[in-house]
């Protein structure tokens, strides 16, 4: 790291490696899990949304399971619910440690959220258009993909902005358990061995990286209304 | 083309129950235009959501074009849909998809290339008069031409049936007019048979060739237009007959005691109801030369619905007793009905 900085955060270039590493272990954790949770989360929130009461698959019992799934685990502080995880995520991928092991957590803190937050956005199109495309003869599964989906994408794409800062969020919470990244970092070094540069430095770069987030989402939200 | 055979409709909500549709039995024969009226909450658009099966009856039998659609499975049923086009008052356009995109979402189901899709849609769009708007979003377009839009996706799927509800009712006088002169050229190019719902007499004028008046989901009132506007049975047709009519203005100022209009002894109020002719003055004055009254006419309302004049005058005829019912007489085997409001 360039040596002028020295002067200003001495602890941080010290140890940019560990930097460098702690980095790309929080983008591995919000990529993966952030892949993931799209592509579990989205779906969650389309079965949460149509097997309601008048909804096009309505499905008492399966509304039920999935509607209590969700406030179960979106009522647990996510600390709790990481720490009660990692026995899952050791009998599944074999670690609780490590950006592998914090995986699976982290799907539980961002799953239920998204399909929550997938659930609001389908709800907001118009009763009207899927009227339309039921006289138009469209097939439930038509209409989720090709009217629910379509309709609510700025909505979806909303839910999953908000989706991923809390991601960037429980990953560091997720750092203090023994998962790395710049959580583990900043408590490691910042916050155990007093170096207020380092956490300083920890936050601006989650700022960076949570704006970067909030940046996109907005593009595409924006992109798809009309 | 449509059938219903004792159709009811029961909404159960919480503890109470509205049957909204009451054992409804109707024909509409193919190539008809068909009026719904109805006041709010009559069951109108129940009814209609009856005919595609977008409400499942509760009892009755639904044949549209000979297919009971009430015995049919669901991906049937979908199937069948595809010919029964529908309109909505609020437009129900797609808002994410451009006006192309609305009028082509029908087409990608079935194995068309995009090719012959395009050439169908810009087909659709010539007939609807909006070839220049195919890129525009609906959030861009005026309400006629969102309706114009809805029409054209309707037609997509070649359907046999279209039904209106209240579709023009959110749009003005004028833009009202050209969209039901569009449904009845559709009707009269492509043999559409189309089911309009209404709460506007107007609209039935306009277009329609065979009326079914709603009231408390039941259909009270039926037949074609002219005869049953002409010859209202039911207070409800009435109403809305007169709802519409100058005549009703002035019964209301003949009810106003204040008013100067005042009878001499040899003076009848009397209003004539045209039933066939057209030729109106000519009669009068024949009558007038004929049998020795004077006619004062006060007001007319004459309308032409179906090719046919429907309405009637209200005039003072003075005469001695002998000479109006003469000319009166006269005036029924013309086909001119008379009936004494009052006399002096
Ligand atoms: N899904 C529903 N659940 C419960 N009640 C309903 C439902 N749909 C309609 N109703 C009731 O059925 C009756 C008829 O409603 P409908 O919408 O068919 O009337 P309408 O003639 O179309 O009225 P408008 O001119 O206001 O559109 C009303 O009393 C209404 O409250
Ligand atoms: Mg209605």
């Amino acid at each position: 790291m360039a040596e002028w900085l020295r002067p200003i955060i001495p602890d941080v270039v010290e140890r940019s490696d560990q930097l460098w590493e702690a980095l790309v272990e929080t983008l591995q954790m919000v990529g993966i899990a952030g892949g993931i949770s799209v592509l579990l989360g989205i779906p969650f929130g389309v079965l949460l949304f149509t097997t309601k009461r008048g909804g096009i698959l309505q499905n008492r019992p399966v509304h039920f399971l999935l509607s209590k799934f969700c406030d179960v685990f979106r009522s647990i502080p996510y600390i709790l619910l990481a720490m009660l995880l990692l026995g899952l995520s050791r009998l599944v991928v074999g670690t609780a440690i490590g950006v592998k092991g914090a995986i699976i957590p982290l799907l539980f803190g961002t799953i239920p959220y998204l399909g929550r937050l997938t659930e609001n956005a389908l709800a907001e199109v118009p009763a009207g258009m899927v009227e339309a495309a039921q006289a138009i003869g469209s097939s439930p599964l038509e209409i989720i993909w090709r009217v629910y989906l379509k309709e609510a994408i700025p909505g979806i794409a909303r839910g999953v902005t908000i989706t991923l800062v809390s991601l960037v969020n429980f990953t560091t919470l997720a750092g203090v358990l023994g998962a790395g990244g710049l959580g583990n970092f900043a408590v490691m070094y910042g916050h155990s061995r007093n170096m207020p540069d380092i956490i300083v430095v920890s936050i601006l770069i989650i700022l960076a990286l949570v704006s970067l987030i909030q940046a996109v989402g907005t593009l595409i939200a924006r992109r798809a209304t009309h | 083309m449509i059938q219903f055979e004792h159709v009811s409709k029961r909404f159960v909500t919480g503890a109470k129950a509205v049957e909204a549709v009451k054992d409804v039995s109707l024909h509409i024969p193919r190539g008809a235009i068909a009026g719904i009226i109805g006041f709010s909450g009559a069951g109108k658009s129940t009814l209609a959501r009856c005919v595609n099966l977008l409400e499942r009856p509760t009892s009755g039998r639904v044949v549209v074009g000979g297919v009971d659609l009430t015995g049919l499975g669901p991906a049937q049923l979908r199937r069948r849909r595809e010919k029964i086009g529908m309109i909505f008052q609020q437009f129900n356009l797609f808002q994410s998809r451009t006006v192309y995109g609305n009028v082509a979402y029908p087409l990608r189901r079935r194995g068309i290339s995009r090719q012959a899709r395009a050439e169908k849609v810009s087909r659709l769009l010539d007939l609807v008069g909006l070839a220049d708007k195919a890129g525009a979003y609906p959030s861009q377009l005026s309400g006629g031409q969102k309706q114009r839009v809805a029409i054209a996706r309707a037609l997509a799927n070649d359907p046999e049936v279209l039904i209106s509800d209240e579709a023009t009712s959110a749009l003005d006088p004028q833009t009202t007019r050209s969209i039901l002169h569009l449904l009845q050229e559709l009707n009269r190019t492509l043999g559409i048979t189309i089911v309009v719902i209404t709460h506007e007499m107007s609209v039935v004028k306009e277009i329609c060739d065979r009326v079914f008046v709603m009231d408390g989901g039941q259909i009270v009132e039926r037949g074609p237009v002219f005869q049953v506007f002409s010859f209202p049975q039911q207070a409800i047709t009435r109403g809305f007959v007169d709802g519409t009519s100058a005549l009703a203005r002035l019964q209301e100022l003949l009810r106003d005691p204040s008013h100067p209009l005042r009878l001499g002894p040899e003076d009848y109020l009397i209003r004539l109801r045209y039933l066939d002719h057209s030729a109106t003055e000519a009669l009068i004055s024949h009558v007038s030369r004929s049998y020795g009254v004077d006619v004062n006419i006060l007001l007319g309302d004459i309308e032409l619905i179906d090719g046919k004049a429907l309405g009637g005058l209200v005039v003072i005829v003075r005469g001695t007793h002998e000479q109006v019912s003469g000319a009166l007489q006269h005036l029924s085997q013309r086909n001119v009905s008379a009936e004494v409001i009052s006399h002096g």
